[in-house]
């Protein structure tokens, strides 16, 4: 289903990266997607599942988890694998758009999890 | 056991200087005060996981100094990037290297505040310290931030539950949270409005209207603005006006969605009318330690807060044009020198790919996800913790954070001015 992607931070994420980036326990902390209960059932995903998330600028694939999120909104913690998403134009001001990425997300059986940067 | 008292913490912009370290025989035992982030901060500083290398092998100092002053020497487009939790001090070495190279320097402050900063230049910034906002502020609007994730002793210490001298406490002030999710900081507030992505700025265009007192279309009345009813904006916007001493904390919900600089320049100048009513100030909720000391560094020596290149003998200023993003989306650089910044974790995959295809220079206490991409790494004491320096909090103060151990690696400063001096002493034979 197609949707809006937010980047954000998160307490896990902050807390990771200053235990160091690359400890397993960082790219766990930002290697997942939030997504409301609505959404999951409209995609017949269970929470913990793999899904395939992309963009123009790429795609992962990563487990979901419920998030207290609108319909149609889905949240990633910023970080290398929601990086791979976010489209490296800035519309001349130098800031590309880390929130507000239009993106598709479906589930994704037998995917396996970036943990990292990806492709 | 002696115990350090006020210590800086140098994990946020929040840059709380109330911590209790103890310290023995030259290691850090108990940090007590600081949130989990500051905290775990701290003792993950004392152990500095960086090692001296080029091109993977171990090497020693000078043999480091010597390649990197040979690698940025050498290319033609380099770019001096990061900067934002390193000291005052080192961002001064860093904006005289890329002076010297004749490069580009640029801070995670472009993507990050950037589009803020922008605003600022159009709009002004009404502003005050924490200090006042803990004394004084009523009124405490979050818009696009998360403090109680992203600097988690902000609400304590500073705003919506600090207990200050004019207003007591979290009785007296009034907290709304505008956010695009029931964040954290959403739920401790009084009143949470939840905006649909990318709408702010239509927001702020209804509340400006609202609170200089001009009619509003009736198809906005009827359907509300950027999916919130109408009644809201309105109480809002009576709020905002009839508070003794209103704040407005911005954060990156506003900066990375649609609008970017825009959303802010309106938001700076509903803040500045309102001051025809009452009290009303801005805030940046910055993220990094001395992200704000980079900026405050940057023009004073160049005139220009970020995206500063020297190319043509004299600082240029170019947001959009010598942006980080930009400039290695486009594949204009061939040279890096990385300082405090971890851009392989931070930047666009696209962004990365380009680091990967040139020399990178990494200065950094930590081996981090962009040090398997760079040439050469040297380590540095890190700062507030080995090292001492200045940082600028959110607001625009300087504290001097002292060192808490010693530490056998050289600062950020030192390296980067010895990596200049090398550079002027080849280019002076």
């Amino acid at each position: 289903m197609p949707g809006i992607l937010v980047t954000v931070r998160s307490l896990d994420q902050g807390i990771q990266s200053v235990k160091g980036k690359v400890n397993p326990g960082y790219a766990c902390a930002t290697g997942g997607i939030w997504i409301s209960q609505g959404d999951l059932a409209v995609i017949d995903a269970a929470p913990g599942s793999m899904v395939r998330v992309w963009s123009t600028a790429g795609e992962v694939n990563v487990p979901c988890q419920v998030g207290d999120l609108p319909q149609g909104l889905f949240c990633m913690p910023m970080g290398p694998t929601s990086n791979t998403l976010v489209p490296a134009a800035t519309e001349g001001t130098g800031m590309p758009s880390f929130k507000g990425i239009k993106v598709t997300v479906e589930p994704s059986p037998g995917g396996e999890a970036e943990g990292s940067a990806g492709n | 056991m002696p115990v350090i008292e006020s210590v800086v913490c140098t994990f946020c912009g929040s840059l709380c200087d109330d911590l209790r370290v103890t310290v023995e025989q030259n290691r850090v035992l108990k940090v007590g005060g600081a949130c989990a982030l500051g905290r775990q901060k701290v003792f993950h500083d004392c152990e500095p996981t960086a090692v001296w290398s080029v091109e993977g092998m171990v090497v020693d100092m000078g043999t480091a100094m010597e390649e990197a002053a040979r690698v940025l020497s050498s290319a033609r487009f380099p770019l001096v990037y990061g900067l934002s939790t390193v000291s005052t001090e080192a961002q001064r070495e860093a904006v005289a290297l890329a002076e010297l190279l004749g490069g580009t320097v640029d801070t995670t402050s472009s993507h990050c505040h950037g589009p803020s900063t922008m605003a600022r230049q159009q709009a002004g910034l009404p502003t005050c310290t924490l200090g006042e906002v803990r004394n004084r502020a009523d009124l405490i609007i979050f818009w696009g931030c998360n403090p109680m994730e992203s600097s988690p002793r902000h609400l304590a210490r500073y705003s919506a539950m600090a207990k200050g001298s004019a207003v007591t406490g979290r009785g007296q002030r009034r907290v709304v949270v505008v956010d695009v999710r029931p964040t954290p900081t959403a739920k401790a507030a009084d009143e949470f409005i939840q905006i649909d992505a990318g709408r702010d700025y239509e927001a702020f265009t209804l509340l400006r209207s609202l609170i200089q007192g001009k009619a509003v279309p009736e198809d906005v009345t009827t359907t509300g603005s950027a999916g919130v009813p109408f009644e809201r904006w309105a109480r809002l916007a009576a709020l905002m006006k009839g508070c003794r001493y209103g704040v407005a904390f911005f954060g990156m919900g506003l900066t990375m969605s649609g609008g970017r600089e825009a959303n802010l320049e309106l938001l700076l100048t509903t803040v500045a009318e309102l001051n025809a009513f009452t009290r009303f100030y801005a805030i940046p909720m910055r993220g990094h330690s001395n992200v704000a000391g980079s900026e405050n560094v940057l023009a004073w020596l160049t005139g220009y807060p970020f995206a500063v290149n020297f190319s043509r003998g004299y600082p240029r200023y170019g947001p959009g044009e010598f942006t980080v993003v930009d400039l290695l989306e486009r594949g204009d650089v061939d040279a890096c020198l990385v300082v405090g910044a971890d851009p392989a974790a931070h930047l666009p995959r696209r962004c990365v790919k380009h680091l990967e295809s040139i020399p990178v220079v990494l200065v950094d206490p930590h081996v981090t996800l962009t040090t398997p991409l760079a040439r050469v790494t040297i380590p540095v004491a890190a700062g507030g913790v080995g090292a001492e320096g200045t940082f600028y909090r959110m607001d625009n103060v300087p504290l001097r954070a002292a060192a808490l151990v010693e530490s056998r690696l050289p600062t950020d400063e030192e390296v980067i001015r010895t990596i200049r001096e090398r550079i002027t002493r080849a280019q002076d034979r």
